[in-house]
């Protein structure tokens, strides 16, 4: 059983709700609002450990990789488990049905998130 | 429509409410409450009604991935250039925002050209998240 670091489930809860691409995760994680997971966490989340752990996530099947369409101005989801074969900031990532399971079991502790 | 649907607490009560009336007010075409039921809740099925809306789109004429950043680059910079034709209300999943709402806009530009707005409240009214995003496009079978 794969043991979830609090930066994974962070960045599962930013793409609960839709497809983001990593600017966008970055940014959330680490904004001034006062529910942003930095603020939990106590500290900001570097692009460098994002994409570790989306990477981990996407994995264990528990976010999607999708990239922008060569012929239109749309996403095209890659199969399973695929990371993006091209720069992950033109890759956009969304929870797959296992990820919400996941996600749906998943408090966020109180006292102290930076378990990693 | 799915804004109004009955409820408790901030959303139900005050947020939800407020959604709904804004959205009559910009006059956007809200899917109904009918819709959310015949999706039965289910995240796919709501995904699959905004493809739906999203196979709809009259062709843009631009293609490929310069022409999604050109997109987005466009209605973040100018939203008034953009109409929203179809939106979904719904609480939000996201532990960040609970007790919010989840917004997502289908928007069209003059051309014909389709993007998704997506923005989520927390249960304090607070903006967590506002971005556009290209369609999804459907699963090849």
């Amino acid at each position: 059983m794969v043991a979830w670091t609090s930066t994974d489930m962070f960045i599962l809860d930013v793409v609960a709700d839709d497809v983001e691409n990593l600017g966008d995760i970055v940014l959330r994680l680490n904004s001034s609002i006062p529910s942003a997971w930095r603020h939990r966490a106590g500290r900001s989340f570097s692009r460098e450990e994002v994409v570790l752990s989306l990477s981990r996530l996407v994995k264990h099947n528990l976010v999607q990789t999708y990239v922008e369409d060569d012929k239109e101005p749309a996403l095209r989801a890659l199969s399973s488990s695929s990371l993006p074969s091209e720069a992950y900031e033109a890759a956009w990532f969304g929870i797959t049905s296992q990820g919400r399971i996941v996600h749906s079991s998943w408090e966020p502790d109180n006292r102290s998130s930076n378990q990693d | 429509m799915w804004a109004a649907s009955k409820g408790t607490g901030f959303v139900g009560r005050i947020l939800a409410p407020t959604v709904s009336t804004l959205l009559e007010f910009t006059g956007i075409s809200v899917v109904d409450k009918e819709a959310k039921q015949a999706a039965q809740g289910s995240k796919l099925a709501m995904a699959a009604l905004v493809l739906d809306i999203g196979t709809s789109a009259i062709p843009g004429g631009r293609q490929g991935k310069e022409a999604t950043r050109r997109l987005i680059k466009s209605a973040t910079e100018n939203p008034g250039a953009w109409r929203t034709v179809a939106a979904f209300v719904e609480k939000a999943v996201t532990r960040q925002a609970r007790g919010g709402v989840s917004i997502q806009q289908v928007v069209q530009n003059e051309a014909g050209d389709q993007l998704v707005r997506h923005t989520i409240l927390d249960a304090a009214g607070e903006v967590v998240e506002d971005h556009y995003r290209p369609m999804l496009k459907a699963p090849i079978q």
